[in-house]
């Protein structure tokens, strides 16, 4: 069943479109909305449709509500206010948040009760530093904590995005540090940290299993 | 004499099977005695839990019908109310006899307000705490019982149904009332010994073929329903006996004119392509179970529960061109099991189970008197009863709590996938 891969490209990079799979076009400005939605029409997925900022997100509302955009991934680019989110949330769309850490403050959970999921966008190690408390307020909504942008070894490796989106995740440049860890084929990061390379192979053992055999379209 | 067998459920419209044989089994030996089956459902949870209605309701019923004995029924949903409600019986009328029994009862259940508690299969208990009322037997050779004598705890000795034919047929239905789904038990006990189940308790036996084709002609007889659940920890554990009750289902369902959808537990790997051809032969639908629980070797051994996933790879795809429906179910939360192993689990039910449209997970029940019981670290939400899993040996509260939220995670997406497709 392979409902849960998906492809996500920008729209100069349709050749990449997979046609069973469930397809998100991601666009940079508002311009490029009529060709990105002129793609989707003839997507024959029933999950497709689009990554774009909050600003622009907001600024499209009216167009986002079609019932044909089921998937909607929105990156939080300023502080979110009350009203920008409730119109997103429709019945059958799945809607995912990004927002960088210092947007997301526990107030604004409330305001993303609703979303499909919440992703905390993290660069460096002083953005890990309220993550206990990003996971115990997702908890309250009952939301599977996220986190992007984190190297495997500082957070519980389960909740990093790039995990089940292999596909998508730049591999960077290491640090001497993580020359020894099991995952530097896998691990999005370590600029901005302080890495401490994993090397137990028996505790990794079956997270190495689950990306061993994830070499396919991101499950995210 | 005049018993009552009460029990608390959750829906209301399911056969109690288990409160008719007792009922059927009690009244061969003494006909003279008045046993009546009555169920209180209080269907919505949350709303059971914020007022009591449904205990006033049948302590009125108890106050009002004056029984003698009163015996409850208990399982998972009403084990822990069955406590107080006890107390309440004994407030109301000392001299009223409760008794407890059904798959939950251990002997942490045991006070000073209930007098019995009925451990394993009750017919044989049940009658014989018949006979001990009337004065017909000592309280000592009452097999299957527990109770208190002055504070100190005595057990009766063990017995099974060596020959399940013996137990009369549950079918009649004097009262002519309305069941969607009945209940058809072929067998006790289980070929397999997983350690979470009820079914690998008791011995392994079978009711005969005739007795079986007496109960089926019986219950078309008898009901209206749309649903036949068969009881049968793995029905296709002996596919000649299995083919030959499902022939006899027929038989009855053609013969009546009957449009049911049958509900039966299977092993996948147990299956070939000439049990699928003939399975769906069958004018009726089916609906079949298939508990893998787990995929990870560890997982798997942990809970005594052996299978080959090739085999159950191979024949899921040989389900999945045919027209019978079924259900794969995981369980998370497992002796062993962790977030990646779980994964795994739901990965192979997501590349394997093509029909399947979404994931079943069930939070593993650390169910009384099942050998899981014995693991080490493992603890539940609930003490005397039996409970959801909070605590083992390789996942806290929370690990167990963020794999329910991930499979939630992935089932809105395949639920939003169906619904446009359904749409279209």
């Amino acid at each position: 069943m392979p409902m849960l891969r998906k492809v996500k490209i920008h729209l100069k990079e349709v050749e990449k479109i997979i046609q069973t799979l469930p397809l998100v076009i991601k666009i940079k400005t508002i311009s490029e909305l009529n060709d990105a939605l002129a793609i989707l029409a003839s997507h024959p997925h029933p999950l497709k449709g689009l990554e774009l900022s909050m600003t622009d997100a907001i600024a499209l509302e009216k167009k986002l509500s079609m019932q044909e955009i089921s998937y909607l991934s929105i990156l939080v680019d300023s502080e979110p206010k009350a009203t920008s989110w409730r119109n997103f949330f429709l019945k059958n769309r799945i809607v995912e948040i990004f927002s960088p850490a210092e947007f997301f403050k526990p107030n604004l959970v409330p305001l993303l009760k609703g979303a499909s999921r919440i992703v905390l966008t993290v660069k460096t190690e002083d953005d890990l530093e309220n993550v206990p408390r990003y996971f115990s307020e997702m908890i309250s909504i009952a939301q599977f904590p996220l986190i992007k942008g984190a190297p495997f070894c500082k957070i519980p490796m389960e909740h990093s995005y790039e995990l089940y989106d292999q596909n998508n995740t730049q591999i960077k440049s290491k640090p001497t540090a993580c020359a020894a860890c099991l995952f530097t084929n896998n691990c999005p990061s370590a600029q901005g940290f302080l890495p401490i390379p994993l090397i137990d192979k028996n505790k990794f053992e079956d997270a190495l299993r689950f990306l061993h055999h994830e070499n396919t379209a991101a499950r995210f | 004499m005049k018993i009552l067998l009460l029990a608390f459920n959750v829906q209301e419209d399911i056969f109690p099977l288990g409160l008719r044989y007792l009922q059927a089994f009690a009244n061969q030996h003494h006909p003279d005695v008045d046993v009546q089956i009555k169920e209180f459902s209080f269907g919505n949870r949350t709303a059971y839990a914020t007022n009591k209605n449904i205990e006033l309701q049948a302590l009125s019923y108890i106050f009002l019908e004056k029984p003698d004995v009163v015996a409850f029924s208990c399982y998972i949903w009403s084990a822990q109310m069955i406590k107080d409600f006890a107390r309440s019986i004994k407030s109301m009328n000392p001299a009223i006899k409760v008794l407890l029994g059904g798959v939950e009862v251990q002997e942490s259940l045991l006070e000073s307000s209930i007098d019995f508690i009925i451990q394993g299969e009750g017919e044989i208990a049940f009658k014989e705490l018949v006979d001990f009322f009337k004065g017909l037997r000592e309280k000592q050779d009452i097999h299957n019982i527990m109770y208190l004598a002055n504070g100190v705890l005595k057990k009766g000795p063990t017995a099974f149904i060596e020959n399940l034919d013996t137990i009369p047929i549950p079918f009649n239905n004097d009262e002519h009332i309305k069941y969607t789904v009945m209940r058809l038990e072929t067998a006790r006990g289980c070929a397999f010994d997983c350690s979470f189940c009820h079914y690998a308790i008791p011995p392994l036996r079978h009711f005969s073929l005739p007795y079986m084709e007496k109960s089926i002609a019986e219950l078309f007889r008898s009901y209206e329903f749309s649903y036949l659940t068969i009881l049968d920890g793995t029905f296709n554990s002996d596919i000649n006996r299995m083919f030959a009750i499902l022939d006899m289902v027929e038989c009855e369902a053609k013969r009546k004119i009957k449009h049911i959808i049958i509900h039966c537990e299977m092993r996948p790997e147990m299956l070939d392509k000439e049990i699928v051809e003939k399975l769906q032969k069958y004018s009726f639908k089916m609906n079949i179970e298939f508990g893998l629980q787990s995929t990870h070797p560890e997982v798997l051994k942990a809970v005594k529960r052996y299978t080959n996933l090739s085999k159950v790879r191979e024949n899921l795809a040989l389900l999945d061109n045919s027209s019978i429906n079924y259900k794969i179910d995981l369980m998370y939360g497992l002796p062993q099991d962790t977030f990646f192993r779980f994964l795994l689990s739901a990965r192979f039910i997501l590349d394997n189970a093509k029909k399947q449209h979404n994931l079943v997970a069930h939070h593993f029940m650390l169910l009384n008197n099942t050998d899981s019981l014995q693991h080490e670290n493992v603890d539940r939400y609930t003490d005397a009863t039996s409970g959801m899993v909070i605590r083992t040996e390789t996942q806290d509260a929370f690990d167990i709590y963020k794999t329910k939220l991930f499979l939630d995670l992935i089932n809105d997406e395949l639920d939003v996938c169906k619904h446009i497709q359904r749409k279209n």
